[in-house]
């Protein structure tokens, strides 16, 4: 098969294929690791991961569009994922997207025209405890405010 | 034999059948959305949720097998509680436009709500909308009415055997597409409307052409290939509305082809030939079978060498019938496709079939010789189809005199000398032979159309003294 991906997926690939029963079940990581290397999901690349795991692209879409953390289209270098689930909205989490809206003068779901800041929402993240939780690209804010989001806008835009 | 109680009532069963099977054995039908007898099963939709004894939470129906002596409760407080919730659900995001739905009428989520539903709703939320969409020349989408059963894609998947439906986004957001939003590719896409519990998928054929409930349906068999397909034809008023599939584990299963469900509208096209005609010297012209009679029987009388081409439509009473008749004659089958049952074979996966006529095998079976071995020349030709076969272009000129008995379109007369009007397979009750040697009968679903006469009325006519065609 023409390889398609860099050597790292096929080696994370080889890694991982002794825990999973068939190459089917490894749909999430090799999606999780075409994301990495290509930033997000194309078509292209859900063709690439159907390819490679010999499965129907329909299956590989069906799986990208369930999940919020597979992007479809490009995200900025800094990604602002508001979990907006009952705890996170019961803290005040609508209150940072509005306010990140504003900052950042793009809806919900957009990226800044110089491509470094998108915001977007998903499901619960599971630090509850924590809320109001960020998600900035791979890292949790915990206990996110105004201020903090204020700093960490104004610190990347420099 | 293993018995299962179902509401009292004991039922047999064999190892492995499902509650929602069993209980149908006894006439007790259990709601199902996402569950098709010819689909795999997902137990998704929730709706078949039953009671069994000795189990703390209610079960899905579809899914479960039984086990000897399960008893099993599909009527208590606490399944018609959970069924009428799961309905409740259903129907957050359903648009209620039954008026304007070609589904009412034969939509489970109709029947189901009347049966299982709550009087009134106690949601007021703003419901997903979406435009309509065409998925390819047979079927149209309308997003909001859909309760995401899957058994669309389940049927793409496994009927059809290409992938080419998804449900995308999830939740409230779920929306089925085809990938990439390209038209369907299968050949079956029709039965997605059958499969549809709810008005999502329709096809563009019967789409606002009549409420079903004026429609009545007969069994009749597909006429489209020699697989011999078991349908049933919906009508009113004489006029032949749609195709259906009907269940028959030997031939089609459940399913048909979209050649099919579409191959009647022959029938009733515009440019059917209705009523005798007679060659003049530029074109053709209406005659009453009686003016028409006397020369038509005139002609076979004199003719010394006859030849009769029978299209591989015609059933096995009416060779039969063709055979006395014109008993010193020549006999050909016509099939458009392929010259013998030899030469047929399975086009696809599951149900298409090359030859593309429904008795070929029959008419070989009643000594009819290959259309290959006809030699031009003969005093008389005489044609016989039922519409699905055409009347085939420039065989009038195989001899001096031509005679086309049956179904034929306006466009295909050049050269006949008479064209007599006959039956199509739905105005007709007969029998035919399917490709594996299997006989059925069928009985006629609709009356002739115009001045269209059963053959065995026309054949009578000419010996007949009055020359009246009954």
């Amino acid at each position: 098969m023409k390889k398609v991906f860099g050597e790292k997926f096929y080696q994370e690939m080889d890694r991982i294929s002794q825990f999973y029963p068939n190459k089917r079940a490894m749909l999430l990581p090799a999606l999780h690791a075409a994301q990495k290397e290509r930033g997000w999901i194309s078509d292209e690349t859900m063709q690439d991961v159907a390819d490679f795991l010999e499965i129907p692209k329909t299956q590989v879409k069906e799986v990208v569009t369930f999940y919020h953390m597979f992007h479809t289209k490009p995200v900025g270098k800094v990604n602002l994922q508001f979990c907006n689930n009952i705890a996170c909205w019961l803290r005040g989490s609508e209150e940072l997207i509005h306010h990140a809206e504003k900052k950042c003068n793009i809806r919900l779901g957009e990226t800044t025209g110089d491509g470094v800041f998108t915001i977007s929402e998903v499901e619960c993240l599971g630090s509850c405890g924590t809320a109001p939780v960020c998600q900035v690209n791979d890292d949790y804010h915990e206990n996110f405010s105004v201020e903090a989001l204020d700093k960490l806008l104004e610190g990347r835009q420099s | 034999m293993a018995k299962v109680v179902i509401d009292g009532v004991d039922v047999e069963f064999e190892a492995g059948e499902k509650i929602i099977d069993v209980a149908s054995k006894v006439n007790n039908h259990i709601p199902r959305y996402c569950y098709h007898e010819g689909l795999s099963i997902v137990a998704q939709c929730r709706m078949c949720l039953v009671e069994v004894e000795g189990q703390r939470k209610l079960v899905t129906a579809c899914s479960t097998p039984c086990t000897d002596g399960m008893k099993v409760s599909t009527k208590s407080e606490k399944v018609k509680k959970a069924v009428s919730g799961v309905q409740e659900f259903l129907l957050v995001n359903h648009p209620l436009d039954c008026p304007i739905c070609d589904q009412a009428g034969e939509c489970s989520l109709q029947e189901y709500s009347y049966k299982h539903g709550q009087e009134d709703a106690r949601t007021d939320f703003f419901r997903r909308t979406y435009i309509d969409v065409d998925m390819g020349p047979s079927i149209k989408k309308n997003m909001n009415r859909c309760i995401h059963c899957t058994r669309c894609i389940r049927y793409c998947d496994e009927v059809g055997q290409i992938h080419e439906m998804i449900a995308q986004q999830r939740g409230n957001d779920t929306e089925i597409v085809t990938i990439d939003g390209n038209p369907l590719q299968t050949a079956y896409a029709g039965g997605l409307a059958d499969v549809c519990p709810v008005g999502s998928l329709t096809t563009k054929d019967f789409r606002f052409k009549k409420r079903v409930w004026y429609l009545r349906s007969k069994d009749t068999i597909c006429d489209g290939c020699s697989q011999g397909c078991n349908i049933s034809a919906s009508f009113e008023s004489n006029l032949i509305y749609r195709l259906e599939p009907r269940k028959n584990m030997d031939i089609n299963k459940w399913w048909m082809c979209d050649e099919g469900r579409y191959g009647f509208h022959h029938v009733h096209s515009p440019s059917r030939v209705l009523g005798p005609l007679i060659k003049t010297s530029d074109s053709f012209e209406s005659r009453l079978w009686g003016d028409l009679i006397p020369s038509v029987s005139a002609l076979v009388q004199q003719a010394k060498n006859i030849s009769v081409v029978v299209a591989a439509d015609a059933t096995l009473e009416e060779v039969a019938i063709l055979k006395t008749h014109f008993s010193s004659a020549n006999f050909y089958s016509y099939s458009p496709s392929v010259e013998k049952t030899s030469e047929d074979k399975a086009v696809d996966h599951l149900i298409r079939r090359k030859d593309k006529s429904p008795n070929l095998k029959g008419l070989e079976e009643s000594g009819l010789r290959p259309f290959s071995e006809l030699k031009s020349g003969s005093d008389l030709l005489i044609f016989f189809n039922a519409g699905k076969v055409r009347v085939p272009y420039g065989l009038a000129k195989l001899a001096k005199n031509a005679i086309a008995i049956g179904v034929a379109m306006k466009e295909d007369l050049n050269g006949w000398n008479y064209v007599l009007p006959s039956l199509s397979t739905y105005e007709k009750s007969g029998t035919f032979v399917n490709h594996t040697g299997m006989k059925q009968k069928f009985a006629a679903a609709i009356a002739p159309v115009g001045l269209s006469r059963p053959l065995n009325k026309i054949l009578e006519a000419l010996t007949k003294s009055d020359r009246k065609v009954g």
